[in-house]
Parts: C-alpha cells; structure tokens; sequence
C-alpha cells in the first residue's frame, strides 16, 4: 500500500512542481523568477465596499524628458550626478537602497541626455547594487548587452534605461519588498530634484524649469503617502524625516486656483482650463535647493 | 501513520495547484490595456493593476502636468464577469469630481488636456458586487452585475480578475500660428 503511494504520489508531485515552478504562462519578456511567482498568492482581491488607496509617483525619467522637451541650455552636466566611485561607500540595505534609486535616476539622465558611455558605468552599479538587495534577477546581462549597443542612440538607450526602472519597480512591488521599494523611490526622487535644480540653481521669474520644480509639491506628497504605508520600518522612518523637512518648504508654495472641471475646447477635452499655475517664490526655491542639496548629501555620503 | 502523510502529501498537493491558478496582477495594464503607441502616446509610470473583485473599488492618487495630453485606458479580465469599469477622476485638494464614466457612455477610454498642473484622484470601480455603489458618482445603477462565471485561469482567484489602468502622455501641442 505504502509503495503504491509512493509510486502515485512521488511523480505526480513532480508533475505539480515543475509546473509551478517552470511553466508559468508568462508573456515574453517578462521576469520569471521564482519570488515573483510565489507573490501571486500574497495579492488577494478585497471584498465590495473595500476602497484601497495608492499613491503614484512619476519617474525620474519623465522628469528629465520634460526637461529635455524644454530644449532650453539646461546644463546637462554629467559631473553633478553620483559618482560611480562612491559605490564603495554603500555597505547597508539603507544606503544601498537608497543609491540604487539615486544611481537608476543617473542612468535615466545619461539616457535622456545623450551620455551612452556614462551610463554604462551606472548601469554596473545598479546591477552590483540589485544584486546586494535582492532584485538581481530584475537586471539582467541582456539589459547590459543592449545598453552597449545603443550607446550612441539616445531615444534607445532611454527606453531601455525606463524599461529597466520599470520592472525593477514591478518586481519589488510584485515581491511584497515595498520598503526597500519606498528607498529607492525616495532616492530617485531626490536624486531627480538635485540634478534639474543643479540645471537651474538660481531663481528666475517665469522658468518652466523652476515652475516644474515647485510642481514636485505634489509628487512629494504622493511619495511620502507611499512611504508611510512602511514608516514602522526604521530606515523607511528616517529617509520620511528627511523629506518631511523639505516637505515643509514645499508646502509653502501656493497652490494652483481655478476649477479642476474639463471644458470642451474645439472638441479636445481640456482639464482646469482659465486657472492660474502654481507660484513659487525665490525664497521658497532657494530654501528647496538647499534642502534638497543637504538630504543628497546625506544619501549619498558625500 | 501512512494515512497521515498522506493526507499532508495530498493537502500540499492541493495548495500547490491553488497556487499555480492565482495571478499576480502586475504589469497587466502593460500587456492587456491597448496602447496608443502609435500616435505618439508614452507610457506614464503612475500606471497601475490590480486584482479587483466585484464591486470593488481602488482609488489611486496620481500628478498631472500642465501642458501635457494624457489618456488613460481601462481594462479587465474576464474573470471579473460583465459590465464595464467605473472611472471617475476628481481633484486630490478639493473633492471636485472633474469627470465621471457614467456620464460619458461608461467609457473605458479618456483623453484631455492638462491646462494646470495638479494632483488627482482616479477611482476605478469593478463591475457588479452590492458594495459600494453608493459611495461612487451617480449615474451608475448596478444595472451591469457581474455574473459569477469565470474562466479557468481564474476560477481559484477568489472570483478575482486583474484591472488595469494605463495612462499615456505626450506633450500638448500647440494650436494656431
């Protein structure tokens, strides 16, 4: 009796393992790495009546695909960004964490701007970091292959660079790791500000660039709604008082007035047209370039 | 004794079928929700999926920049049953409801201008359930229940399916001379 289950048993156990470990119906492309299988259990459908909240952050790399649409003489200057040299320096999941989002918004900004053989060099230490922090199998050697072979194609190389930061997201996400995700966020947000206030440090009435930077009020307030879903998390808390702090300074910018509703305008719908834009002042964006300087500062160690 | 394991065995057996039937609902709007790539859309990274179930409501709270078109699309597996989606978006600061599907053919599809930058907050609502209805705009009457029938892929997803909201950019472009 007892062999007879074995003999039942053991290869339809096989059967059901292979199946769920290799033969995943996923389309082409996609990860599929065992931690991102067994996540789907975790995502569970809330009843009627449940409403659940989330917070979005846009990328790194819109940001800087908007400054680039500006076509204006932002300095595109490479030196600004994290050294590669500092990697050495990252030796705990926070810091780590952290600089893989500040490291991945400076590969979107070599991307964006046209700096191929610079952003090979970030891709290394994002792939170094990624594997330190558990999302290796995000960053593969293929990503690695392309980014060298489009290196002087600029529009290739950003998709890739966004193709990366996405599915590094979605991974993290996937694989319930959204503490570790709120850091590299955190980073690439900052990281973000840091280098689109180092195009403009000085205040200039009616720049769309420093208008952009005052509209970050709102991401902010989207990340940090994010983040403090994992503020029981001690490294998630800090990297939270950090922009608390800044937060502060945001707050201090008027806010856009007029009515949100959309109005039809030669047939294209057109959302909170005849409002006034968002007024930031020179005080308020010396005291956001400052902050933002100080709290790289501290992320990155330098 | 050898009964015990293999009641365990055949236990561990059926989670691990349960397992293989569920679904993450990551990236679903990136491969089901149809893209306007061709006309220059781009993909806006505060897209987002989930795993809905009837009823069901999501409320996510994204940025929208001056100057930029956007479209957001909506999309669902049939597992969810039949019915459209509910989209309404309405501004994060003041609660004005700045659009609402039931009053646009429950459209699956927007798109508009952003003429102010500002935060907004896009409710998507699965179809069917007896939940919260009441708490989404007027105008939808629950008159599209969703059945119960679901395919096989999700038949062990809790009567789940995935949604998916994909929202696309381009910068506006200019009118006149």
């Amino acid at each position: 009796m007892n062999i007879s289950f074995r003999k039942i048993l053991l290869p339809f156990s096989l059967v059901v393992a292979l199946i769920s470990g290799g033969c995943g119906n996923k389309p082409a492309g996609e990860t599929t790495d065992n931690m991102a299988d067994t996540s789907a259990v975790k995502e569970t459908a809330k009843k009627p009546g449940e409403v659940q909240k989330y917070s979005q952050v846009p990328s790194p790399g819109e940001m800087f695909s908007f400054i680039k649409q500006l076509g204006n003489k932002a300095k595109d200057d490479v030196t600004q960004l994290n050294s590669p040299e500092n990697l050495k320096k990252y030796n705990d999941n926070k810091s780590k964490a952290l600089n893989f989002g500040i490291y991945s918004a400076d590969l979107l900004f070599c991307s964006t701007f046209n700096h191929g053989a610079e952003a090979l060099k970030y891709f290394v230490n994002i792939k170094k970091l990624g594997d330190d922090i558990g999302i290796s199998t995000a960053i593969n050697e293929q990503t690695a292959t392309r980014i060298s072979n489009n290196i002087s194609n600029p529009d290739s190389l950003a998709n890739i660079s966004n193709d990366l930061y996405f599915t590094t997201f979605d991974h993290l996400e996937s694989n319930d790791r959204g503490n570790t995700l709120a850091m590299v966020m955190a980073g690439g947000w900052v990281e973000s500000i840091y280098m689109v206030t180092s195009m403009e440090p000085v205040y200039k009435k009616d720049s769309p660039v420093i208008t952009r930077v005052a509209e970050q009020k709102y991401t902010l307030e989207n990340l940090m709604d994010f983040m403090k879903k994992y503020e029981k998390d001690a490294d998630v808390a800090s990297v939270l008082k950090q922009l608390d702090n800044l937060k502060a300074e945001f707050d201090k910018i008027e806010d856009a007035k007029g009515p949100a509703a959309i109005t039809v305008k030669k047939g294209k719908k057109i959302l909170g047209g005849g409002s006034t834009g968002i007024a930031v002042t020179a005080d308020q964006y010396k005291a956001i370039v400052e902050k933002t300087m100080a709290i790289r500062k501290m992320m990155t160690q330098n | 004794m050898n009964k015990i394991r293999l009641i365990i065995l055949a236990s561990v057996l059926c989670l691990s079928v349960g397992t293989l039937s569920a679904q993450s609902c990551t990236g679903f709007h990136k491969k089901a929700c149809s893209s306007g790539a061709s006309e220059g859309w781009v993909y806006n990274s505060q897209s987002k999926s989930g795993l809905f179930e009837a009823g069901m409501s999501s409320e996510i709270k994204i940025v929208i920049f001056k100057d930029f078109d956007y479209a957001m699309t909506l999309c669902n597996e049939k597992a969810l049953g039949k019915g459209e989606l509910s989209l309404s978006i309405k501004d994060a600061k003041t609660g004005e409801v700045i659009y609402d599907n039931a009053t646009d053919d429950q459209s699956q599809h927007i798109e508009f201008t952003c003429a102010t930058t500002r935060s907004v907050i896009v409710t998507v609502t699965a179809p069917g359930g007896d939940g919260n209805k009441s708490s989404k705009a007027s105008g939808n009457d629950n008159k599209k229940t969703a059945s119960k029938t679901v395919s096989a892929k999700s038949a062990q997803t809790v009567d789940g399916g995935c949604v998916g909201l994909l929202i696309e950019q381009k910068a506006s472009s200019k009118q006149g001379f």
